[in-house]
C-alpha cells in the first residue's frame, strides 16, 4: 500500500492521485491541509526498531504494510485559525509537526520519494552545482559576488551575455543581467548575488524515478520558462545519450533522491550544463503535456514492482 | 590563517580564539556574509577561486586559509508577519556560505551536509542505521497525537516519562497533571513524543577520536568511547554532541547535536575541548600538506 502525504490543494499531489487511480494502485491520502486534526498518528521506537499506525477518514495503516510513501510538502500553512499569534511561534510549530511524519518517513524500510535528510541540497544551487563537478556535466561559469567591480568585469567577459538567479530555496527565477540594474542588484551590504554565463541551447527537463530516466525539451522564448506563460511554452518527451542518463542517475542517487528533476542545457555542439536538481519536482506539469510515465514508473517503485 | 565560520558557539567562541592566540594561529571570525564582507567567488567545471575582505582583513583568496571552523548556521529571522526581503537575502547568503565552506580545498571542522545546515533539525530517527551499525541504541519513545496511547505508553514506564521536542535537544519531566493538560493543547497542533526519562543526562562531546563527557560516566567509559566516535565517523563529522540518559544498565540516545552547543559543559572543558579541536585543525592541516608535497 502507498500512502500519498500532501495537499490536495496541490496540483502534483491531485495529479499523482488521479494516476494511481488511473493505474489502479492501491494508496492512502494524507492530506496535510487537514493534518493532524483529521488523523490519528501512533508511532513507537522499541529496542531500535519502528512501528506504528496511522489513520485517516475511513482507513487504517500499519506503518509496516507500506510498500512506499510519497511525500510532497512544499508549502507550511501558516495560516491556520487558532495558531499562535507570532510568525516564530507558527514556524516553529509547522516545523514540530513536519519533523513528526519525517521521522516516521525516516525510521520506515520501504521507499520514500523522497527521504527527509535528502530534500535540502537544493538549498544551495552552487552547491549542487560543485557537488556534481568532475562528471559529464558541464558548469556554467559563475561568479557570487557582492562587489560592483567584479561584477562588471565578469559581464564585459561575457561579452553582456549573463544571467542571475537566486541561489537558495525561495527562487525568484532566472533573469538577463544588465549594467544597469547593477546598483539594486550589487554592492556591498547586499546579498551576493549569483551571476552566470548565459549557455545557449535548449533546455532539458529530466526526471529521475530511481534507475529510469524521461527526459523533455522545453522551448520557450524566455530566461526562465518557469516564469513563462504556460501557453508560450512547448515541451516535446526527449532522449539523451546514455552517458548523460547515466550521470543524472548517479546524481540522483549521491543526492540521496528516488525521484529528482534535473535541469540541463544542451548546447549545439552536444555539451551538456548542470543547473539544478529539484527534490521536490513539480512532474505532472510534463507528463500532461509529453504522455510521459512518470507517474507509472513512481508507482511502480513505490509498490515494490 | 582560520576562519571562525558561522554564529557563534557562545560556550565556546570565545575560549577557541583566545587558545588559538595562545599557540600563535591566527583566526578570523565571519558570523555571516554580511554589510562588512565583500565576496568574490568564481568557479566553472575545472577552476573555483574566491576573494573575501572583511573589517581590518585586507582582501585574501581562499587558497591563504589553512582550516575553517563552522559553529552555528546563521539564524534566519522569522519574526516579520509576512516574508521579507530580508529573509531572502538572509536565505542568499546562507546558501552562498554553505557551498563556499563545503569547497574549500583546507579542512573543515564540519563539512556539514545540507540536511545539518538547513533542516530545522534531521530527525533522531535518521540516525537509528547509523546507531545500530555502532551498537548503540537510541531511547525508546511513542509518537502520537492520541492522549490514550501516550498515557499507556508512558504507564508502562519503568522511570518518569518525559517530553522530548522534536525540534530541540532538552526532554522535560512529565509528573504532574498539569503537565499532561498542557501536552493536550500541544497535541491538537502536532503530535507529540513521550520518551522513559531518568536523569541525570550525560553529554558526550566528540572531537575526531577524543570523547569528552559532561559528568564522570560509571561502567565502561572505554566501550561507549569507542562507539560514539565510530557513530561521529560514519556521520561523516568530526564534532558531535550525544545526549544520553540511563536505561537500566544500558545507556540511550535521546538527543545528537551536530551543531554541539555545549552548554551543559564547565569552562574548563569547554577549553579542552577548544584544544582537541585544534589539535584536530592543525592535524588535518599536516596531513594535507605532507599529500600535497608527496603529489609534487
Amino acid at each position: 500500500m502507498i500512502l500519498v502525504c500532501g495537499r490536495t490543494a496541490d496540483p502534483v499531489t491531485r495529479f499523482f492521485c488521479t494516476r494511481l487511480d488511473q493505474l489502479r494502485t492501491d494508496y492512502r491520502l494524507l492530506d496535510l491541509s487537514s493534518y493532524p486534526s483529521t488523523y490519528h498518528v501512533t508511532y513507537y521506537r522499541e529496542r531500535n526498531r519502528g512501528f506504528g499506525t496511522i489513520s485517516g477518514p475511513g482507513w487504517s495503516l500499519l506503518t509496516g504494510d507500506l510498500t512506499g510513501v510519497f511525500v510532497r510538502n512544499l508549502e507550511p500553512d501558516n495560516s491556520a485559525s487558532g495558531s499562535p499569534e507570532t510568525r516564530a511561534q507558527r514556524v516553529a510549530l509547522e516545523a514540530e509537526k513536519d519533523l513528526g511524519l519525517d521521522s516516521i518517513w525516516a525510521a520506515l524500510d520501504c521507499p520514500v520519494a523522497n527521504p527527509p535528510t535528502s530534500l535540502w541540497s537544493n538549498h544551495s544551487k552552487p552547491y549542487q552545482t560543485l557537488f556534481i563537478r568532475g562528471g559529464r556535466l558541464q558548469i556554467p561559469k559563475t561568479l557570487i559576488t557582492n562587489d560592483e567591480a567584479e561584477a562588471k568585469r565578469f559581464y564585459e567577459a561575457a561579452k553582456g551575455r549573463v544571467i542571475y538567479k537566486s541561489m537558495g530555496a525561495r527562487s525568484r527565477g532566472t533573469h538577463r543581467f544588465s549594467l544597469n540594474k547593477m546598483s539594486d542588484l550589487v554592492s556591498a551590504g547586499k546579498a551576493p548575488l549569483q551571476l552566470q554565463e548565459e549557455v545557449t541551447g535548449v533546455d532539458i527537463r529530466l526526471h529521475v524515478v530511481r534507475d529510469q530516466v524521461f527526459a523533455t525539451k522545453v522551448y520557450c522564448e524566455d530566461t526562465d520558462y518557469r516564469l513563462a506563460d504556460p501557453k508560450s511554452v512547448r515541451l516535446e518527451a526527449t532522449t539523451v545519450p546514455s552517458s548523460i542518463a547515466n550521470e543524472c542517475i548517479r546524481i540522483t542517487k549521491k543526492f540521496g533522491l528516488l525521484l529528482s528533476g534535473i535541469d540541463l542545457r544542451e548546447t549545439p555542439d552536444g555539451r551538456y550544463f548542470f543547473f539544478e536538481a529539484n527534490t521536490v519536482p513539480g512532474f505532472a506539469f510534463y507528463e500532461e503535456r509529453t504522455g510521459q510515465q512518470i507517474s507509472a514508473a513512481l508507482s511502480d517503485v513505490l509498490t515494490g514492482r | 590563517m582560520w576562519i571562525l565560520l558561522g554564529e557563534p558557539i557562545t560556550a565556546l567562541a570565545e575560549i577557541f580564539q583566545s587558545e588559538c592566540k595562545k599557540v600563535g594561529q591566527h583566526v578570523f571570525g565571519i558570523a555571516e556574509f554580511d554589510e562588512n564582507v565583500e565576496f568574490n567567488w568564481e568557479f566553472d567545471s575545472v577552476d573555483s577561486c574566491s576573494m573575501l575582505s572583511a573589517r581590518e582583513l585586507s582582501r585574501f583568496s581562499d587558497r591563504e586559509i589553512t582550516g575553517v571552523f563552522v559553529q552555528n548556521p546563521p539564524r534566519l529571522d522569522a519574526d516579520s508577519a509576512v516574508e521579507s526581503h530580508h529573509e531572502y537575502s538572509q536565505a542568499e547568503r546562507n546558501a552562498a556560505m554553505f557551498a563556499w565552506f563545503w569547497n574549500l580545498r583546507c579542512p573543515v571542522v564540519n563539512r556539514y551536509p545540507a540536511a545539518f545546515w538547513f533542516s530545522p533539525r534531521v530527525p533522531l530517527s535518521s540516525w537509528q542505521q547509523l546507531v545500530i551499525k555502532c551498537d548503540l541504541r537510541i531511547t525508546d519513545a511513542i509518537l502520537s497525537n492520541i492522549e490514550r496511547d501516550l498515557r499507556s505508553f508512558a504507564a508502562k514506564l519503568s522511570v518518569n516519562p518525559g517530553y522530548l521536542p522534536l525540534c530541540g535537544p532538552d526532554a522535560y519531566r512529565i509528573s504532574t497533571e498539569e503537565h499532561w493538560h498542557g501536552l493536550n493543547k500541544m497535541r491538537a497542533i502536532c503530535p507529540i513524543s513521550v520518551i522513559p526519562f531518568d536523569p541525570p543526562v550525560y553529554i558526550a562531546c566528540v572531537v575526531g577520536d577524543r570523547v569528552f563527557w559532561n559528568q564522570p560516566l560509571s561502567g565502561a567509559r572505554a566501550e561507549y568511547d569507542d562507539r560514539l566516535v565510530h557513530l561521529t565517523r560514519l556521520s561523516g563529522l568530526d564534532f558531535l554532541e550525544v545526549r544520553l540518559c540511563r536505561h537500566g544498565d544500558d545507556f540511550a540516545i535521546h538527543a545528537i547535536e551536530p551543531f554541539p552547543r555545549l552548554d551543559g559543559f564547565s569552562r574548563d572543558s569547554c577549553h579542552l575541548i577548544a584544544d582537541a579541536l585544534i589539535a584536530l585543525l592543525q592535524s588535518r592541516g599536516s596531513a594535507k600538506t605532507a599529500r600535497e608535497s608527496r603529489q609534487i
